[in-house]
């Protein structure tokens, strides 16, 4: 019968990784086979030499490519986060006014053609102070921004009687 | 002589497969057992040991040339 030499057991051996029972079966393996003993020693030496040459050398780190690479897809992940939230929120602020406004013009419309009263007095000469004395290159001050809708809003709603049928489809649409 | 060993040791490492490379890197430098080896390389600790191994021959090989 063909011995069985635990060659690949052999580094592991030397270096004192392997279990009880593992360790048992090769050192009895070695105490019978001079050749193993002979080869495992050499290898032994070998990955001494290996690591004492090595040393020097540029060695791939895999916990810090690890960090790098959760890095690296974390900022990838906010730069994707940081293009697309913006416009959402721009998104979200124009149909949010673009609803008011409709909901507006409704209430409105629906108002005169139940009591024909007068619309309530809007200070627009007010609003259009505080609109121009804002600084609307902030474009995140959104009840400047929702005024500014809403005064357009109005302002076709009081003189919606001067608008043209096609016109006011399309102030409706 | 260490300076030839090194560059000679580079050229072997390089002719490795890179899970030999890495294998055999792993252990010599920092230490790991067949057993981490295995699980930073995603193969079980069999596989490991027989990257280690073969890559340890071909090491020798090249520094015995010396």
């Amino acid at each position: 019968m063909r011995a069985t030499h635990p060659q690949t057991a052999l580094i592991p051996f030397v270096r004192g990784e392997l279990d009880e029972a593992e360790r048992e079966q090769v050192a009895q393996h070695l105490a019978e086979c001079a050749a193993c003993l002979d080869e495992a020693a050499a290898l032994g030496a070998t990955m001494t030499q290996v690591g004492n040459v090595t040393t020097s050398m540029p060695m791939p780190s895999w916990p810090a490519y690890q960090a790098e690479l959760w890095r690296k897809l974390a900022e990838h992940e906010a730069a994707g986060m940081r293009w697309w939230r913006p416009h959402f929120g721009w998104a979200s602020m124009a149909m949010a006014g673009a609803l008011a406004g409709v909901i507006a013009i409704v209430i409105v419309i629906a108002a005169r053609m139940n009591q024909p009263t007068p619309l309530p007095h809007v200070d627009q000469l007010a609003i259009e102070n505080e609109i121009n004395g804002a600084d609307l290159g902030l474009l995140r001050d959104y009840p400047v921004v929702a005024q500014l809708e809403l005064l357009e809003n109005y302002d076709v709603v009081e003189h919606l009687d001067e608008v043209a049928p096609a016109d006011r489809n399309a102030a409706h649409s | 002589m260490i300076a030839q060993s090194l560059e000679r040791l580079r050229g072997a490492l390089g002719k490795l497969s890179p899970k030999q490379r890495a294998a055999v890197l792993l252990q010599a430098q920092e230490g790991l057992s067949s057993r981490e080896i295995a699980a930073v390389l995603n193969c079980s600790e069999a596989t490991a040991r027989v990257h280690v191994h073969r890559a340890v021959l071909e090491l020798r090989k090249v520094l015995k040339e010396e």
